[in-house]
Order: structure tokens, then sequence, then C-alpha cells
């Protein structure tokens, strides 16, 4: 079985240096997850502001170096790739960034964008065969070419400009997309149809893909697995049907009981303020939900707890699970 | 420091409004929601438009409700369709090139149009208040929490003792379920749902009779978002206020409100209580937007959106504003404006398979 894109042990710090050891933040604590080559799938990197989710994607990418461990592609490790390997990998791993309004330039078509995409790689021979691409590309996620090309960024809709980011990635043939929250920006009603050409990637061009979200509703919706952060670390991890229908992990439960649920039956219960309350405190060598965890227990407070496996697909890093035999790998990368 | 007693030149033009206004904190506090018969809050035919080289925007374009005292209405549609800025008419605080262009807003009975701007600023807090979407953006940053909440206590004309403007701020703060220390901190030391609950302790600092919420919550993760709408919750519970929640996420304003108004291109479409739009919707939009929200319950094999954008508020297509992306459109919808029809129980559908005096094929379908 091999893994397509992997992450081992991976610890990104942020700020400190040689001198200062005070100012240091632990975006991403020993993670390690992984995508399978043999089947493509889609998986969530869910968590709250701050949990550190964006750094792992962009880990992911390449566009950082981890402190600790190794991000590998195909085997090889993606911070130490040169020449035509970085090239193939930027090719084959494709971001789709949360602002549809910042990755345009306002200056030049919209089209422009797909242009220098093919460009670049030199996927196409003519101009024909160019715009032919872009053509197909653009039908591909349910857009009509003729109302988009020649057009301006200020000219197309949230959703539409979101959409042209998806047919861009989709341009390179990619193997992996990588989508850093695709929809937290656009309205909810064009949030299924972007979310559902997403998937069509995944499920007719066998792309496989990361969708990095904090809305667990929508992950639920199109993902097959999900890695839920909480400050750095990955707190549970596994099918998205165990994690979110049953979640193991106190914070996790948090996060699926917080969802606002569209049902004219079921209000939320009053007088739970006092297990939410947030106490944003500094380090602490143990688990890092302990300030905040209902079921908090003493040695929550000083030893960090390790991986548990709850059933076959899943695995939690809680203490309650600690008489579970301890998870060896990582579930996700089947 | 900005509280002083001796200060008391502007309580004069606190009493020439049209409002009566407390002037002490013992005042304020027994001002509270009394047991007016009236709505709290009753628009008719509010027209907003704003003027653009285009030709005239309706952005808000002939809206009507009702809003009883201490009831909660959530306005939701996509953006664009003009909920927010409805909700700043509501203020009066439409900027130009905007303005009203016709309509009533009756707070508590008395007409909040014609009132002049300083008359208006009086009511604004008092009356009827304002908690933003970016509350995080609204606080000054070199002023403490405490002094904030005095200044506009101060300004709508409150003269008391130090000791008691502190006592109602921490009484304000507690209710929104935060330390009273909190009230020596500056903004810089709170977390953005502590802001968020700063902004609703101030908005609510002069029991108002309604709060406008605008997306209060959209910059908050969900569990702050949690606790965020619970506080509003209780607060409205505890002051009596009739709230006004304008958002988009139909999950939150389920959870939160009792009635529910849905606005498309500047027109409210269709409105009913949480249930009725939730289980039995109406308006062919209502239906596709709830058709839209994904859920827990199930694993659905398509996500469906809802085809189509939303047409310019310039170039509205003639009769219904909703017909081009409407699954169930017929010709009479592209000729005739629909009107708003009161289907009973207190609903109002604004299209023409609701309207009997109008023929549709499609009527009873769907």
């Amino acid at each position: 079985m091999a893994n397509l894109l992997e992450l081992q042990n991976v610890t990104k710090v942020f700020g400190g240096g040689l001198f200062n050891r005070s100012n240091v933040t632990v975006a991403v604590d020993d993670v390690t997850f992984a995508i399978s080559a043999d089947r493509p799938t889609i998986t969530a990197v869910a968590g709250e502001s701050g949990s550190g989710k964006t750094t792992l994607a962009r880990l992911l990418l390449g566009v950082i170096k981890p402190t600790f461990g190794s991000v590998t592609y195909d085997g090889q490790d993606v911070s130490k790739m040169s020449g035509s390997d970085r090239r193939n990998f930027r090719r084959e791993v494709q971001p789709i960034f949360q602002d549809p309004f910042e990755v345009y330039n306002p200056f030049y078509k919209a089209d422009h964008l797909l242009h220098v995409a093919i460009e670049k790689f030199g996927l196409a021979g003519s101009r024909e065969e160019r715009i032919h691409l872009i053509r197909e590309a653009l039908e591909t996620v349910g857009l009509r070419p003729d109302e988009m090309l020649g057009r301006y960024p200020h000219q197309l809709s949230g959703g539409q400009r979101q959409r042209m980011m998806v047919a861009r990635a989709l341009l390179l043939k990619p193997r992996v997309i990588l989508a850093d929250e695709p929809v937290s920006m656009v309205d909810a009603s064009l949030r299924a149809t972007i979310l559902e050409s997403i998937r069509t990637l995944n499920r007719d061009l066998g792309i496989s893909v990361v969708y990095v979200t904090h809305d667990l509703t929508t992950a639920y919706q199109i993902c097959d697995d999900i890695l839920v952060m909480y400050k750095g670390s990955v707190v549970e991890q596994g099918s998205v049907e165990r994690v979110i229908r049953d979640p193991k992990h106190p914070y996790t439960r948090l996060l699926v009981e917080s969802i606002p649920q569209m049902r004219a039956d079921s209000g939320w219960e009053e007088g739970v303020d006092e297990v939410l309350s947030i106490d944003e405190s500094g380090e602490t060598t143990g688990c890092k939900f302990a300030d905040r965890c209902p079921q908090v227990m003493d040695r929550c407070h000083t030893e960090h707890p390790t991986a548990f496996q709850i059933d076959d697909d899943r695995v939690a890093s809680c203490y309650l699970y600690d008489e579970l035999p301890t998870a060896n790998a990582a579930p996700v990368a089947r | 420091m900005a509280v002083d007693t001796t200060i008391n030149a502007p309580t004069e033009r606190a009493q020439s409004g049209r409002f009566e206004m407390p002037t002490t904190i013992d005042e304020l506090r027994r001002s509270g929601i009394g047991d007016s018969p009236l709505p709290a809050i009753d628009v008719n035919d509010l027209k907003v438009y704003y003027d653009s080289e285009a030709g005239i925007v309706k952005a808000v374009d002939s809206v009507s409700f009702t809003l009883q005292q201490g009831e909660r209405l959530a306005l939701v549609g996509e953006s664009g369709c003009g909920k927010t800025t409805l909700g700043m008419a509501l203020m009066k605080l439409t900027k130009p090139p905007g303005y009203i262009d016709g309509g009533e807003i009756l707070l508590d009975g008395r007409d909040l149009v014609p009132l002049n701007d300083e008359e208006m600023r009086l009511a604004r807090l008092a009356e009827i208040a304002l908690v933003t979407q970016s509350a995080m953006n609204a606080l000054n940053p070199v002023m403490r929490i405490e002094d904030q909440i005095f200044d506009g206590l101060i300004d709508h004309g409150i003269r008391d003792t130090k000791e008691n403007l502190r006592n109602h701020v921490y009484d304000l703060l507690r209710r929104v379920g935060l330390r009273e220390n909190v009230g020596r901190m500056y903004p810089h030391e709170l977390s953005g749902g502590m802001k968020q609950r700063v902004a609703i302790a101030t908005g609510t600092s002069m029991n108002p009779k309604v709060i406008v919420a605008d997306e209060p919550t959209s910059a908050l993760d969900v569990v702050v978002q949690r606790q965020v709408m619970m506080t509003l919750s209780r607060v409205q519970r505890d002051t009596g206020a009739a709230v006004i929640l304008i958002g988009h996420d139909m999950g939150l304003v389920a959870q939160f409100a009792d009635r529910i108004g849905v606005m498309y291109a500047g027109k409210l479409v269709d409105i009913g209580t949480v249930q009725q739009i939730i289980e039995e919707p109406k308006h062919p939009y209502t239906k596709l937007l709830i058709n839209s929200v994904p859920d827990l319950e199930e694993k659905r094999e398509r996500l469906t959106g809802i085809p189509g954008i939303p047409p310019p508020l310039v170039d509205l297509p003639p009769g219904c504003v909703f017909a081009p992306r409407c699954p169930s459109v017929e010709d009479v919808c592209n000729e005739l404006e629909p009107r708003d029809i009161d289907i009973g129980d207190s609903r109002h559908v604004m299209c023409h398979l609701f309207d009997e005096d109008v023929n549709m094929a499609g009527r009873g379908v769907g």
C-alpha cells in the first residue's frame, strides 16, 4: 500500500529563534497522516481558527518546511525535491484557496489565470488546443465557457470565481487537490454547487482531495475521512461517518454539538456556558484540551495522551480510552 | 475621565427627543420593557433605494413586517438580498447615496422615519440598538471597556455617580457571562467571542425595545458562536427586547429565532414561524434555500445549490424577481408582480402560486 502524500511526525514551530525561546507558537504538533495512492479519497482537516489546519495545508503544499518530521510525496521528501521533481509536484498537487477575490489580478481578464497555468506547464501546443482545454475544464465544473471567457474578475460572482479556480486546478490534471476553506467566503446557496464540483473531480477523475474546513457539516457531506485538530494536534481521526456521527474525543463532541442544525424541534440547551468557557492559557505538558474538557482527569494536566485505537477505522487521543490499544499507524491511509 | 456628574449640558437635548429618556441609572433600570400592547416594531412598505449611475437600485423594496414585543425574527437570504440594508434602515443608518424612499418604521407606535438626526441619535441605543457583524472593530482600542459603555450612557443623558454607572456596567457584563474585571480591560486583551459579548452588553446597556443583530457571529468559530448566541438569547429573555437577527446560516437562525423572514432581491418573499419555514416551505425560493443546506442527518448523494444568480438590483426583471431562477415559473410570473399573500397563521408569501386571483397551472403541485 503506497502513500501518495504523507506527513510523518510533522511539527511546525513559528517565532522564537536562537536567542528568544519565549515567543514560540507550535502551529502543528506531531501530526502524522497520509493519503493513499490506491484509491482517490476526500479527507477533511477540520478545526477552529488557530487549530493549525491552514499551516498543515501549507506544509502539504510544500510552501513551508516542517521544523521536525517530513512531508513526502510519492516517497520523496517535498522539502528536498529539486528541478523536475519539484515541478512535477507543483503540477500534481494543486491548491484552491479560500478567497476567490484575492487570487485574481483585477487588471487581467479572469481567464488569464488559466492561460498562465497552461503556458507554465506547457500543456498545449497551439492556441486552439489551449482554448479547447480551457473550455473543457470550465464545462467540467459547471460553468458556461461563453459566459466566462473574456470577462474581468469583477464581472463574475464569488461562486463563479471560485469554480474557475477549481477549473484551473483541474487543467493541470493533478493527483491531489488541496482546498483550504474553498466555500467559506461564498454564499450558502453556492456552497453546495462548488462542493459538488469538487466531489465530481474526486469521483469521476480520480483526484484525491484534502478539504480544509471549519465546517463539519459540509465535511460530513463530501468527505470519506476526517482529522479533527485542536491547537495544532490531531485529537481524533478516522472515517467521517464514525467521527461525526459518534464522536469519541470530548473536543469533537463539543464541536459536533455546537453545529447549529436546521431543525425546528431542537433548540440549544441553555446552561452549558460553564463547560464552554474558554481560558486561553499558555503552554501545557498535558492534553491541550484539558482546561476546557468536561471529563478532565488528573493525568490529563501532566501527560500528553497518545492516539488510541477506538475501532477499526478511527483513533482518538484521549485518556478516556487508555484501556484500548495504542494506535500504531494513522488509519486515514486506507 | 469622561464620567463626571457635573457635566449636564446635553440633558436638555435628551429631553427634546420624541422618546422619554431616563436620566439616572435608577430610572434606566426601571425603564425596561413595559407591557405595551403595540408591536415592538411595525414596518410598513419600507423602501430603501440607492442612486447609481446605472439607475435606481432598489435595495429594499416595499418590505412590511411586524415584530411583537419580545419576539425573535431572523432575516435570511443570499448576500446582496438587502437584509443588512434593511437592518441599517431600521436604525436609520442608511448612508448616501442610499436613502429611505418611503414607508414607516413604527417603534412601539412611534414612527422613526420622520425623526431628525438628533432625535434619532437619542433613540438609537435607548430604543433600538445594533450589534454588528464586526464587533471586533467596533470597540475603541485605546479605551477601557467600561469607559466605552459609559460613553453611550452619558451621551444619552444619563447623569449619575460613577459608582452607580460602574455597578450598572458590571451588571451588564455579568449578564453576558463576563467577569467584572473585563470592564477594566482594553479590547486587545479580549478574545473575539468576548468582544462580541461586550458588544451585546453595550447594545443592551439602555434596555432597548429592539435589538438588531447583524450576523453577530459570522467571524467566530462554532463553539464560540454557540456561546455568543446563547448569551444573546439569555439577554433577550432577561430584558424582554425584541430581536431582529440578520444572518445567512439557516441552522443558526433555526436555533435562535421564533420566526424567519426570507429576503430575495430586496423583497421579503416569505415569512413564517421557524417550523413553518423549515418543515413546509412555501415560496419556491425558500424551498431551494432549505434544500441547499447540508445537514448531519444523512449523507446526500448530490449536493444541490440554487441555480443561477440573483438579478442585478438596478435592472430587476418585470413580474416576479425570482422568476428567472424559479423551477415553478409560468408565463404570468414574467409579466405580473406577485402580491403579498396572507395564507393564514400570520404567514405571508409573495408568489402567484398562492394568489387565488392569478391563474397558475402549477398550483398545488410540489
